[in-house]
């Protein structure tokens, strides 16, 4: 999953974030639904902390 | 009302994250000069959602994932965000349409990129797209069940075929037509936030989902003045190509 190491993993994480929104907008399903956007925003989270740190990294 | 709040809160930080991604995206001067954009969607808002989905090809190149199978995933969101749509989840529909709509954008560019671009692939996903917008518009009629929502899907499901079916006959005719206002990429995108917003306003304001029949109206007058954009077009080229060759016999 290498691939997904930075920006992969910041849009994969967005997608999961909105769709934990619609889940808590459209059905009863708030902890699901909340759940489903946490994993989101924690994977968005990992994905900017990655980029960042590739950013600010001093080739060798 | 504390349940549209959260949706609410969570949106304005999607729509932050997506602005500050573009912002980003914009700071590094990307060359989009191989994209083709439109009035509606810029090369640049595209050159940033092609970029976006970078990792995702290079993965599925590795995973020898082929295009077919994303097409095959294409079908199965689709009938899922009818499905939703049926059941008036118009947040959640929206949503799978635009997952969709970008798993459409992914099997070319992943056939493209593991260089299997075929003229029998082009044509699966032709005839895949239309019947996966037919199941979309389907399940917007289930939901209206009647009145004049349904004659607007109804009008919007045959502009957006023959928005589809003038540009085929025009290439078959050996005549390139990939002008006009309202194009898949256009509708898919006007269609999916519009879904989103209306959700979020009905939740929020009440009403009975307004927006979205407003859009999917706009829809019914905008694809079938494309679908005409292009029928003059193409009737143009054509008469000026048969005066060309009837001056050099």
């Amino acid at each position: 999953m290498r691939e997904l190491a930075g920006k992969g993993w910041r849009v994969l994480g967005y997608f999961l974030w909105m769709l934990g929104a619609g889940i808590v907008l459209d059905s009863n399903a708030c902890v699901a639904g909340g759940a489903v956007s946490l994993l989101g925003a924690v994977l968005f989270g990992v994905g900017a902390l990655q980029s960042l740190r590739r950013d600010t990294e001093v080739p060798s | 009302m504390s349940r549209s709040l959260f949706a609410l809160f969570n949106l304005l930080l999607i729509f932050g994250a997506a602005f500050g991604g573009m912002a980003l995206y914009l700071r590094s001067n990307p060359d989009v000069s191989g994209v083709r954009g439109s009035r509606l969607l810029s090369s640049t808002v595209r050159g940033w959602y092609y970029t976006n989905l970078d990792p995702f090809e290079a993965l599925f190149v590795r995973w020898k994932i082929t295009p077919d199978l994303i097409t095959m995933a294409q079908i199965a969101g689709s009938v899922v965000c009818a499905t939703a749509y049926a059941f008036g989840l118009i947040y959640t529909a929206g949503f799978l349409l635009l997952a969709s709509g970008t798993l459409d954008i992914l099997d070319g560019r992943l056939a493209r990129r593991n260089g299997v671009a075929s003229k029998a692939g082009a044509f699966f996903d032709s005839v895949v797209d239309r019947y996966c917008e037919f199941a979309v518009f389907l399940g917007m009629i289930v939901y209206f069940e009647s009145g004049w929502p349904v004659w607007a899907v109804i009008f919007s499901l045959f502009g957006g075929s023959m928005v589809s079916y003038t540009r085929a006959r025009a290439e078959g005719l050996g005549q390139a037509c990939d002008i006009g206002f309202l194009q898949r990429p256009e509708r898919f995108v006007i269609l999916g936030f519009g879904s989103i917003f209306s959700s979020i306003l009905t939740h929020t304001v009440g009403g009975r989902h307004e927006l979205l029949m407003i859009v999917i109206l706009l829809l019914a007058v905008f694809t079938n003045l494309t679908a005409l954009q292009r029928f003059f077009y193409v009737r143009r080229a054509l008469a000026s190509k048969a005066d060309e060759q009837g001056a050099h016999a």
